[in-house]
């Protein structure tokens, strides 16, 4: 009984072990992946890898956590600065690293806020070597050379910045006081053509439809944005009225002025029946002019841009008593310092 | 037995336990991935996205490995993988690289990989030094063991090495191909194999860069390459909202306002506009291919090649990623333009029919022909490239080379692809549907299709001629049909944008009825020439927001430019690279303009539209210049300098030229003399003093102030006098001491005038009276409303001189008593006087001499009077000045305004110097600057050792009936001065007995003889009369220089070496001019020449003469 158990068991283990190596073996060099993250699968290759960068992540963005929560503003640069120095540096860091640009963006606050200005140059010069294609770390230096009186070296520092963005608010408001200081009229003009040209494309118009198809028998509505002095606001819409024409609607869209945009959520609100409540918009539909941020937040990259989704059955207009949008948004308008900037140009100009 | 099973058993478990433990291992993996995935994801999940950065091109890679070393067993010879390049008609690149360079390119990928190294690279039969790097902002490119190359050559002429991003490899080649046999603008395309340290690289695709010699080739104007120009795609505003995402790849933009307003004619949909600006049957070729090759990659985001040729703007078939994208839409390019064209209903005709004529040609077979030529190419060739390339869609997922029967088979199933991407259009094209309702005597029909019909019959009886009454329904009310429309009896469908990408929009029709005739509607295809009926169905009535614009045909010839051209050549890189506000550049270039055909430096600033020019010979008299476009700014340039020169301010001229460089045309510009010498001087200045250019903002900081002249006589790198006036500047005192008040009232009046708060100016430090001159030298012209000061130096000056109200007192004094004296009291010398320091006279005090007084000056030390000298002796009884003991004295000054109408009668000077007084450099025994009138007469001026005897600047003058003798240099130099000099006496001077500069002078009766040099030079522009002098025994009689002319009437010219002598000494002067009238020549050595005395050879400029009557 014993015997033929322990033969049954080699038998057994030998099998075992003979498929289980004949598996790993196979899945070793064919590479048979076990989950797919977005493109990449993640197989006996990389494991191992994968399983130390998930590590090596949540440990350092609980660190970042752990230290945005310092109340002592001194402490907190220490422990900023010394994070940032133990991250490896690598031109990718914004994909591979995010917390160091985080981390980054807390530091340099605290700097600003502190008129820490050699200490910020120092830093935004550290990100330069890695990312030198990133306007926002010129824009910084010139920011900490012209508080320190360094107009000449602001200047320069913020043509790089326009260089790699020409409508970057932040440096077309200094430069422009810059220069206007200096008395410069026309070469302020040249400067910020590109930035009131470009402004002069966007829309600042929000629309919303909804309808049967994208085209027909759509329903429009549009209203133009008025920008608070944040440039962010709250639009929630209730068109209060019964769809015409169409007898089912199957397709809600929005098209959002040029930004940054969040939906909250989309509420189809139907007779005798549960609130039809979108809240989650990365599946929905865009067009090519919108970019996916994070969660339910986009920005537009185009002139046309849109989201939209077509409801998996029709709802019966009639049942229907009103759509409901509500959003926030920051839109990109025309800069009222920079505005204000054109004006004076114009009482120089011949 | 038993031993052994238990051995057997304890093998078995120890190696299920070890599986097991991989298991759990891997599985504690996995989970740990998951979990943290989960509660952290943004690193991780950014890491995935980011997976062939870091280890899907890992070099650690274990079957990688193994593949390494199997080839290493099997490499091929050299020789004979160039055997198969050559049987195959592949050209081949050698190259050698330090390992040190390859190590440099590899430290820190991928931004080291973009720097150039050194390399030397085989260039038939030689080998010659060249640069490398890696190139591609996609990983594509430099993310894997093949990488894409640049070489630059010294000449720097570029390769662009491709790695070929297909997995079939050519298809890109296929590509281009057929954009050049749709006649698009697109690089040339071939296969180049490349070595490396005698390694073999693989196979290449060399493309031809979109460069000055690609545009020449095809007549464009310039080239924008349109990229936005970051890492971080949500940076700025997208390519066709911003100007500044696009970069001048070749030429330059004559006008920047093209550029701009095609954009706006994009964004604003102004399609009269656009259509000015494209060619419309180029558009439809152009995305005639685009649909062909599933192209979807002319984008609002990138790969944009824009040429330009006569205000027509022509997209280039550029890095086309053929046949690889998935989708089967018609044409699914996403970017403004297409958007724009598809909504415009006569493109999108224009488009099917063109799209339609291509693939019902010969097209499939010439595809296929490509594609098996170039299998044919590579075939023999793939085995010996060990990492190929198809970086994109690789089945083996980017981080593994292919095989060379992968790549054979993609090459055959690229040949299925475009066969059915071709059979898929002609389906598409011909799909259309088209349904009718009839309501209120009204036929409507909707129309769903790209491609449109010809509407033949609506009536049985096949008789239809109301078709002038077809509305269609757009923009919210029906419209009359368009023209092009009408008379092609066309209906077409609506195309809009749903989704991502382009669809079809159903675009309704109306014609009004007779209700009495049966119905009978009846459609041709325009592509199929099939007919075909409308189906009854109850539509809505959508509204697609077409356009039905058509293109009007424009003229964009225009006039050819007047003024002079100004050709540059440039050797290194592309003319765009010069003109570009964000580069810095610098070259010695070829230079041609008008008659001129010379060499100079071309050079500009980063972040400046200021470019400098240093001509190596002159043009209109300068050889130094600033290029600056005529702009709105440039403009008010020349308008700012009207006011200057009414205000009696130095102004550099300005010439309009047109500008080309390497046969582009770049535009007009102005040539701006700059400030140099030549500036300085024809402005009746001088550059042999300091003079300071304004560099920064704080024009109270020294280090804001570049020194562009200096004094020879003091040190080059010194600016402390500069420092001086700055440093009053900043306290506000004292200021008068240093600044011409004149000149600053005048420069002040210049910049209120013209509105420059802030400009770019000179200070002059005028050596002749020790005070700062302003120079405007760039300016613009504003509105001056609200003028407010912005230049620090200027506000301070302004603001003490406004606010102090003070007579303005000059100079100091060391006279001790005689300071008490107020304005116009006088001071009365009537004893013999030793003088042992230098004495001040200041300017309120009025000196006399009396006759017969003897001033004895100790050595050095000097008279310097700011105030009115009246020293009138008597035949008898003159005046004397002299030093005290053998060693010289100083100088006898007058200086300045207070010294106006000093009176110098029967008074001898002798043995005096030189000095520098105040940073005032005085270089005559007698000076006198500044003064308005002087008189002298019956003196004598004996002995001295400085430059001058008698030294006169800036002053009307009168010598009369004086003698000068022994002077060791020049017996009388005037510089600047409107005067006389009759009826004296000149002997045995050791330079030039009168040396003008700048001057108009009459020098008339005088008896000048034995001077070392010249009797009379007169040079830089002066004028002279020279009438009744015996000029004998100098080595020169008369000698003019520099633009300069004399008119010498009655004149001997004894015994001299040379009686007249003409020439051009400095480049931006001109000749001279000697007219001789009546006059006797005797004994001299030669009686005229034409030579420069200075150099010895003479200018190519010099058209000096002399006319002797």
């Amino acid at each position: 009984m014993f015997k033929k158990l322990r033969k049954n068991l080699v038998t057994i283990l030998i099998i075992v072990n003979i498929i289980f190596t004949i598996l790993f073996t196979l899945w070793f060099f064919v590479e048979v992946p076990v989950k797919k993250f977005h493109d990449t699968e993640i197989t006996s290759h990389n494991i191992f890898e994968a399983a130390y960068y998930a590590t090596r992540d949540r440990r350092w963005n609980a660190a970042l956590e752990k230290i945005k929560v310092i109340e002592d503003a001194e402490e907190k640069k220490t422990e900023l600065h010394n994070y940032i120095e133990d991250i490896p540096v690598t031109q990718w860091f914004n994909l591979l690293y995010p917390y160091q640009n985080k981390a980054f963006g807390e530091l340099s606050t605290l700097y600003k806020d502190d008129e820490q200005w050699p200490e910020l140059r120092e830093l935004s010069q550290k990100y330069i070597e890695i990312d030198p294609r990133n306007a926002k770390y010129y824009y910084l230096i010139g920011l900490s050379y012209f508080h320190e009186g360094g107009l000449e070296k602001a200047e320069t520092a913020y043509y790089e910045t326009l260089e790699i963005d020409a409508t970057h608010v932040g440096t077309l408001k200094q430069l422009g006081s810059l220069l206007i200081s200096k008395g410069q009229y026309y070469k302020i003009r040249r400067i910020l053509e590109p930035y009131v040209v470009s402004s002069s494309y966007l829309t600042n118009k929000m629309c919303f439809f909804w309808g049967e198809t994208g085209f027909t028998g759509t329903q429009k509505k549009c209203q133009t944005i008025q920008l608070d002095d944040n440039q962010r606001k709250t639009v929630t819409h209730w068109p209060g009225e019964i769809l015409n024409n169409i007898n089912q609607l199957k397709y809600v869209r929005i098209d959002p002025p040029q930004g940054t945009f969040k939906v909250e959520s989309v509420k189809i609100n139907i007779r005798n029946a549960p609130v039809l409540n979108y809240t989650t918009f990365s599946n929905w539909n865009r067009s090519a002019d919108v970019k996916h941020l994070e969660a339910n937040e986009f920005t537009t990259v185009g002139n046309d841009p849109y989201i939209y989704t077509i409801l998996k059955s029709g709802i019966a207009v009639e049942e229907i008593e009103s759509v409901e949008f509500d959003l926030t948004y920051t839109a990109v308008g025309t800069d009222k310092e920079i505005i204000q900037f054109i004006q004076m140009i114009d009482t120089k100009n011949l | 037995m038993k031993k052994y099973s238990r051995f057997k058993i304890g093998i078995l478990i120890t190696l299920s336990l070890i599986n097991i433990s991989i298991v759990i291992v891997f599985i504690m993996s996995f989970s740990y991935t998951i979990a943290n995935e989960r509660k952290c994801c943004e690193g991780l999940t950014s890491l995935l996205q980011a997976k062939e950065l870091e280890y899907r091109n890992t070099r650690k890679h274990f079957p990688l490995m193994l593949y390494k070393i199997g080839k290493a067993f099997s490499k091929p010879s050299i020789k004979k993988v160039k055997k198969t390049l050559d049987s195959n008609q592949i050209s081949y690149l050698e190259v050698e690289i330090e390992s040190d360079s390859l190590n440099l390119l590899h430290s820190d990928m991928p931004i080291s990989g973009k720097q150039y190294v050194p390399i030397r690279m085989e260039s038939g039969g030689d080998w010659i030094d060249a640069e490398l790097k890696y190139r591609g902002d996609s990983y594509y490119h430099w993310g894997f063991e093949k990488k894409s190359y640049t070489i630059k050559r010294e000449n720097g002429a570029k390769l662009n090495l491709i790695n070929p991003k297909n997995s079939n490899f050519i298809a890109d080649r296929v590509a281009m191909t057929v954009a050049n046999d749709f006649g698009l603008l697109n690089p040339k395309y071939d296969w180049i194999g490349l070595f490396v340290n005698d390694e073999f690289k693989g196979v290449f695709s060399l493309v031809e860069g979109l460069d000055d010699k690609f545009a020449t080739a095809n007549d464009l104007d310039f080239i924008l390459e349109g990229e936005r120009l970051s890492f971080s795609l949500t940076t700025g505003q997208p390519l066709f909202f911003d100007t500044k995402k696009w970069s001048l790849a070749a030429g330059q933009m004559v006008d920047d306002k093209q550029f701009s307003n095609f954009l706006k004619a994009i964004n604003t949909k102004d399609y009269k506009a656009f259509f000015g600006m494209v060619d419309l049957d180029y558009m439809a070729r152009f995305y005639t291919w685009a649909s062909l090759i599933k192209n979807h990659n002319y984008d609002s985001t990138h790969n944009w090649r824009l040429g330009h040729k006569q205000g027509t703007f022509y997209p280039t078939a550029w890095d086309p990623v053929a046949w690889l994208f998935v989708g089967e839409g018609i044409e699914e390019v996403n970017s403004p333009v297409s958007s724009l064209l598809r909504r415009n209903s006569y493109f999108n005709q224009l488009f099917v029919e063109t799209l339609w004529h291509q693939i019902n040609s010969d097209l499939s077979e010439k595809i296929m022909t490509y594609i098996d030529e170039n299998q044919n190419q590579l075939k023999d060739l793939l085995q010996y490239d060990d990492f190929k390339g198809g970086a994109y869609h690789n089945p083996k997922r980017m981080r593994f080379p292919q095989e060379t029967g992968q790549i054979l088979e993609s090459m055959d199933e690229l040949k299925t692809t475009a066969q059915k991407r071709i059979d898929t259009l002609k389906t598409k094209l011909q799909n259309n549907t088209l349904f009718y309702k009839v309501r209120d005597n009204y036929l409507y029909i909707e129309y769903n299709g790209i491609a449109g019909s010809y509407l033949d019959s609506i009536y049985n009886d096949q008789i239809f001629e109301g078709f002038g009454a077809v509305e269609t329904f757009n923009d919210s009310q029906y419209e009359t049909l368009p023209t092009f429309l009408a008379s092609k009896r066309l209906l077409v469908g609506g195309r809009v944008i749903a989704g991502a990408y382009a669809t079809y929009c159903p675009l309704v029709y109306r014609i009004p009825i007779d209700s009495n005739r049966p119905l009978d509607i009846v459609f041709r295809h325009s592509l199929t020439d099939e007919t075909m009926s409308p189906e009854v169905k109850d539509f809505e009535i959508s509204d697609c927001h077409m356009n039905f614009d058509i293109p009007q045909i424009h003229s964009t010839s225009t006039a050819p430019s007047k003024n002079p051209i100004l050709k540059l050549d440039f050797k290194q890189i592309g003319v765009a690279e010069f003109f570009d506000f964000n580069e810095k550049s610098k070259e010695k270039i070829q230079i041609k303009i008008d008659d001129l055909d010379t060499k100079g430096k071309f050079e500009k600033d980063k972040y400046s539209d200021l470019i400098t020019m240093k001509f190596d010979d002159y043009y209109l008299n300068n050889d130094e210049f600033s290029l600056i476009e005529r702009l709105h700014e440039s403009e008010n340039f020349v308008r700012a300098q009207a006011e200057a020169k009414s205000l009696h301010l130095p102004t550099p001229s300005a010439h309009l030229v047109s500008v080309e460089a390497n046969n582009f045309h770049i535009g007009d510009y102005y040539l701006i003399e700059a400030p140099s010498k030549a500036f300085i001087e024809k402005n009746k200045l001088t550059s042999d003093t300091d003079i300071y250019r304004k560099t920064g903002f704080d024009t109270l900081s020294v280090e804001n102030w570049d020194k562009i002249t200096t004094d020879p006589r003091v040190d080059e790198d010194s600016k402390d006098i500069l420092a001086d006036l700055l440093e009053k500047a900043q306290e506000q005192k004292d200021l008068e001491k240093y600044i011409d008040t004149d000149n600053f009232t005048n420069f002040y009046n210049f910049i209120k005038h013209t509105g420059n708060e802030n400009l770019d100016y000179l200070i002059y430090y005028d050596n002749t009276q020790g005070k700062y001159l302003f120079i405007p030298y760039y300016y613009s012209y504003y509105k001056s409303d609200n003028f407010e000061i912005r230049d620090p130096l200027i506000m301070n000056i302004f603001n003490y001189m406004e606010g102090s109200g003070k007579v303005a007192v000059l100079g100091k004094s060391n006279l001790g008593p005689l300071a008490k004296y107020q304005k116009g009291d006088q001071i009365i010398l009537k004893k013999d006087i030793n003088i042992k320091d230098t004495v001040t006279i200041p300017s309120n005090l009025e000196l006399i001499i009396k006759p017969g007084v003897q001033i004895e000056i100790a050595k050095k030390e000097s008279i310097i009077s700011y105030g009115k000298i009246i020293a009138e002796g008597t035949k008898n009884n003159p005046i004397v000045i002299k030093s005290k003991g053998k060693k010289p004295f100083g100088v006898f000054a007058l200086i300045g305004e207070g010294a106006n109408d000093s009176v110098i009668k029967f008074v001898n000077v002798k043995n005096g110097s030189e000095t520098f007084y105040n940073n005032v450099y005085i270089s005559g025994m007698f000076s006198a600057y500044h003064v308005g009138n002087i008189t002298v007469a019956n003196s004598k001026f004996e002995g001295s050792q400085s430059d001058d005897g008698l030294n006169i600047k800036y002053a009307t003058a009168t010598i009369v009936d004086s003698v000068f003798e022994n002077n060791s240099a020049d017996a009388i130099d005037l510089d600047f001065v409107v005067g006389t000099v009759k009826n004296s006496t000149f002997d045995g001077n050791g330079n030039d007995s009168i040396d003008t500069s700048g001057s108009t002078v009459v020098i008339r009766e005088n008896i000048i003889k034995k001077s070392g040099d010249k009797c009379i030079s007169v040079g830089e522009n002066s004028s002279a009369t020279v009438e009744n002098n015996l000029l004998s025994q100098c080595n020169i009689g008369i000698e003019a220089k520099d633009l300069s002319k004399v008119t010498a009437t009655n004149n001997i010219f004894d015994g001299n070496k040379t009686a007249l002598n003409a020439y051009q000494k400095k480049e931006f002067f001109g000749g001279a001019t000697i007219n001789v009238i009546d006059s006797v020549f005797k004994d001299n050595l030669k009686k005229s020449t034409l030579e420069n005395t200075f150099k010895g050879k003479k200018l190519k400029t010099d058209d000096s003469k002399i006319e002797i009557r």
